[in-house]
């Protein structure tokens, strides 16, 4: 019997490890083309045989995206952008998730669908209308222009996760504390809010990162570099006819890895701890 | 109790609902004008002689990757749940740079790397004696969408591990005790309680997926421009060459078409949700 | 009470989002006498100085530079001129311009034109881009063409001793050179643009029914698209012209050559910067054709001014003076339009001069028409075809033929 469990325990030991270690496996390799790519000089991304690893290795790339580009700044204005985006999606879905997971009411379902709808809309086609709009409130080439648009692609779905997350909440918790005589709103952030917490930080998360890759709307309302963010950054290293790859895998480099940061330091968040504590209380 | 304040759902969602309807149905109606009022453009893009391939490879497109991220972040997300690994936030964050990557460059990466002269992929196969002379995966009309199939996979499966991670933290251990308790097995627990409990996330990250999949024109734009001769042209990549082109009456019909095939995804889902809609809210 | 405060709530904090973005703006005030110039970054540092110079002469018009990119340009400049909101001058492909002329979104420049600056000064071509009748609508300030690249280190390995000058001579060169590793010639066929601008020269050039221009539209014949997918399409095919090509754009064609992957590319002189760089021992030609020298496709830049601008006569001030003979020769990165601005040294250097004479005796301009646009996906198509050996030149000849027909028809 003892036996037995030892062996089980090994085994699966031994299988999470091996599985993790295929998918960092297949998650790392690209990634560490990309690292090694910003320390080669130019003449050796394309060289043949081609290495993974740099034959000489260089820091010039990462000297002339630090020194000579607009990527430190578009780093900033992507996250001021992300996080403002993120911030209004969230006040928004909160609000509409909520009710779409708590109330029933007529026509709820063709709203919801409404909601979703705007996910479906090719962005080309909004491209003009949104133009003409922030332009009209005077927002062209602004971070906070920019961030408007990029709700379109961010408060449908976010809208459904959260509805999600909160409608996994067991109402009773709600009402429990309601009857204790907490206000309904009190209720919700007292109880709701904390055990929903990992969902809504994912969706968060997922709202930051659809703004943080946004191109098409960036391209055109952004157009100085107080409002230019990372993707448009990335495209001052293609020239007309040629494309210096060495800088522009160090951009990303220098684009990724406070993000990457800011995600490890908001892990907290995601782990169980919070939830389970939350629901046997 | 909840159910009697109904207005206050209304009003709870009409922000929200406002929004979106101000930013989409001016150009939505706009697109429908343009597309129904006797388009030719109507005819050149059904009788176009790739048309079908187009179609088939969007479908093709779609669940393969769909499919392929949901087995691979529900993998991702397993594995992070496994009591006997260290380290999970570390792991976690590493699973998720794919994501925060930037498209570009997410797609220029793959492209080297199945490059028929200078990718690791055909190095490490030649090397390892599997292969006698380089695949070409790009310029293969038979292998090229299935490569950039790989890609989309690799750059959405994070999103999945994020969502089902979190899902997943949010079942309380003690019902696992107390299935175990009961005699139930490795494969009962999988089914009667980590399953449903992950149903809606699921639904909702295909849904997501899917969304994806047929706004997607970054990855084959980069890598293959739709070509070999049209073997990795699909939907938005046919929008986004009459975009680039300023050919504004197809772009108008493809919009139309992806919005209606979306719109079929949409209610599919909406549908889905109805039991556990009522069941929630009832 | 409660549910009302949660309403409430949500649209609070809507407003205050609402007022943070609002505080956000920066206001663009239109100045009186400032001129704001889009300028791809490539341009930029040749453009400040001539800015400075500019401002010093004219000290009551104040300019602003916005950097544009590449890939972004295109966009940029079709939603402002679409949406009315545009800057005063724009630095332009000059292959775009006449999608803007045909919206009437831009300003007619014809008394630019002057004494000092006659349109005969203009090389052929260049003003047909931007004109419509005799009505030019920008001025261009930079062309140029495609001619012959071959490595001649590896020429005389191959015991070759002159550049190819027709077809024939080009595949047999091309055969000499397919050995081990090399192959003999590659092309962009990874890419869309530089594909198609290769197979109109080619099929512009064929002895019989020649492939035409005609304002802007192009008037394909079977005969001579099949006579072009000949060399493109069937060179990759037959073993010829190197496998890669299909993956392959402008800058992965270089390094091959740079690699010695291949022997020779159709390319623009701009390369010649790259190749030096890499120390290669490079020769140039004309760009072989059917009989002689094939013709090649050219294009360029130009400056426009739109109709919207606010300021459109600080505007042509600008611009007249961005296209003297001093300023055109200091900002472009190939040749100027103009040939009185030709007369730098650097325009005449040995490796430059197959160029030069490309780009005045055998060149033709690329179509613009919106027609042309729109057959380019079935024409990418169907070169690739043939090259993955999908279909035979005669079959992708008459695809095009028929999808070229029908985007003629639609104009």
């Amino acid at each position: 019997m003892k036996m037995t469990r030892t062996t089980r325990t090994l085994t699966w030991g031994t299988l999470s490890w091996v599985g993790l270690a295929l998918l960092v496996i297949w998650t790392m390799f690209p990634i560490a083309v990309m690292v090694f790519t910003s320390f080669k000089p130019g003449n050796e991304v394309f060289a043949k045989p081609n290495t993974l690893l740099p034959q000489n290795w260089t820091i010039d790339n990462f000297v002339n995206v630090l020194t000579d580009s607009t990527v430190p700044q578009a780093l900033l204005n992507s996250v001021l952008v992300g996080v403002l985006a993120t911030a209004i999606t969230m006040v928004l879905s909160l609000s509409a998730g909520y009710a779409l997971a708590r109330f029933r009411y007529r026509g709820s379902r063709a709203l919801s669908l409404f909601i979703l709808m705007g996910q479906f809309i090719p962005i080309t086609v909004l491209l003009l209308p949104f133009f003409i709009a922030i332009n009209a409130m005077g927002l062209i080439d602004t971070i906070g222009g920019l961030a408007i648009t990029h709700l379109v692609i961010t408060v449908p779905l976010v809208t459904w996760m959260v509805r999600n997350q909160f409608a996994s909440v067991p109402i009773e918790l709600e009402e429990a504390a309601m009857i204790d005589g907490s206000t309904r709103l009190g209720a919700v952030l007292k109880i709701t809010l904390p055990v929903a917490m990992p969902g809504l930080a994912a969706a968060a998360m997922f709202a930051f990162l659809q703004s943080w890759h946004e191109f098409v709307f960036a391209s055109v309302i952004t157009q100085s570099p107080s409002s230019r963010t990372g993707p448009i950054s990335l495209t001052e290293f293609a020239g007309e006819f040629t494309v210096d790859w060495g800088a522009t895998m160090a951009a990303a480099v220098v684009l990724t890895v406070p993000v990457v940061i800011i995600f490890l330091c908001l892990q907290r968040y995601f782990v169980a701890g919070l939830t389970s504590g939350a629901v046997k209380g | 109790m909840l159910k009697r304040n109904r207005k206050v759902g209304f009003y709870l969602t009409l922000p929200a609902v406002l929004l979106m309807a101000a930013m989409t149905i001016i150009p939505v109606v706009s697109v429908l004008q343009r597309a129904l009022s006797g388009n030719e453009a109507f005819g050149r893009l059904f009788t176009s002689p790739g048309f079908s391939q187009v179609m088939v490879n969007t479908a093709l497109w779609t669940v393969l990757s769909v499919v392929g991220a949901l087995v691979l972040g529900y993998f991702g997300a397993m594995i992070l749940q496994s009591k006997y690994l260290r380290g999970v936030g570390l792991w976690r964050s590493l699973f998720l740079i794919p994501w925060i990557i930037p498209g570009v460059v997410g797609a220029t990466i793959w492209k080297w790397n199945f490059s028929r002269d200078y990718g690791q992929i055909n190095q490490v196969l030649l090397n390892m004696g599997v292969i006698s002379s380089p695949i070409e995966w790009l310029s293969d009309p038979n292998l090229v969408l299935f490569a950039l199939v790989i890609v989309q996979i690799w750059s959405t499966a994070p999103f999945v591990i994020l969502l089902v991670s979190a899902a997943l933290t949010g079942i309380p251990a003690e019902r696992y005790e107390a299935a175990r308790l009961d005699g139930a097995n490795g494969f009962n627990l999988l089914r009667y309680i980590t399953l449903p409990a992950v149903s809606a996330t699921t639904a909702l990250s295909a849904l997501t997926l899917v969304t994806w999949a047929l706004n997607a024109f970054t990855i084959i734009f980069v890598a293959t421009k739709g070509g070999p001769a049209g073997s990795s042209t699909i939907l938005p990549v046919l929008l986004y060459q009459a975009f680039q082109t300023g050919d504004e009456s197809m772009v108008a019909v493809i919009a139309l078409l992806q919005l209606v095939l979306s719109a079929i995804f949409a209610t599919v889902y909406i549908r889905s949700m109805r039991n556990e809609l009522e069941e929630s809210a009832a | 009470m409660n549910t009302r405060r949660l309403a409430s709530l949500g649209v609070a904090a809507l407003t205050a989002a609402a007022l943070l973005t609002g505080c956000s703006t920066s206001g663009g005030s239109a100045d009186g006498n400032s001129v704001t110039w889009w300028v791809p970054n490539w341009d930029a540092p040749a453009a400040k100085e001539l800015v400075a110079d500019f401002t010093k002469a004219n000290p009551e018009i104040k300019v602003k530079l916005v950097e544009t990119t590449a890939d972004t340009l295109a966009n940029k400049v079709s939603v402002a001129l679409n949406s009315g909101t545009t800057p005063d001058v724009i630095t332009e492909l000059a292959s775009r311009t006449q999608q803007y002329i045909a919206k009437d979104q831009l300003t007619n420049l014809d008394k630019l034109y002057t004494d000092a600056m006659p349109k005969s000064d203009f090389l052929p071509g260049t003003l047909a881009d931007v004109s419509t009748g005799d009505k030019a609508f920008a001025v261009p300030y930079r062309w140029d063409n495609l001619g012959l690249f071959y490595n001649k280190d590896l020429f005389e390995k191959a015991g070759i001793t002159e550049p190819p000058t027709t077809l024939d001579e080009l595949k047999a060169d091309a055969e000499k050179l397919s050995t081990g590793d090399t192959t003999g010639i590659g092309w962009q066929l990874g890419n869309s643009d530089s594909t198609i601008l290769r197979f109109f020269g080619l099929a512009a050039s064929a002895p019989k029914d020649p492939a035409t221009n005609v304002d802007g539209a192009a008037h394909l014949t079977e005969s001579s698209s099949k006579a072009a997918l000949d060399i493109i399409g069937a060179s990759v095919r037959d073993g010829w012209a190197s496998k890669s090509s299909l993956e392959a754009d402008s800058t992965a064609v270089r390094q091959l050559f740079i690699n010695g992957q291949i022997g020779m590319y159709l390319g623009g002189v701009y390369d010649l910067v790259e190749l030096q760089k890499n120390k290669m021992n490079v020769g140039t030609a004309l760009a072989p054709g059917f009989d002689g020298p094939s013709k090649t496709a050219a294009n360029g830049w130009v400056y426009l001014v739109p109709k919207a601008s606010k300021n459109v006569s600080a505007a042509e001030k600008l611009v007249s003076y961005l296209t003297t003979p001093e300023a055109m020769n200091k900002l472009t990165l190939t040749f100027p339009a103009r040939t009185s601005a030709a007369q730098d040294d650097r325009f005449h250097t040995d490796l430059a001069a197959p160029f030069a004479a490309q780009l005045s005796d055998h060149s033709i301009p690329a179509p613009y028409d919106p027609s042309w646009g729109k057959l380019a996906p079935t024409l990418f198509a169907q070169i690739q075809a043939v090259a993955i050996g999908q279909s035979t030149s005669e079959e992708a000849a008459k695809t095009i033929q028929q999808a070229a027909d029908a985007a003629l028809k639609g104009k």
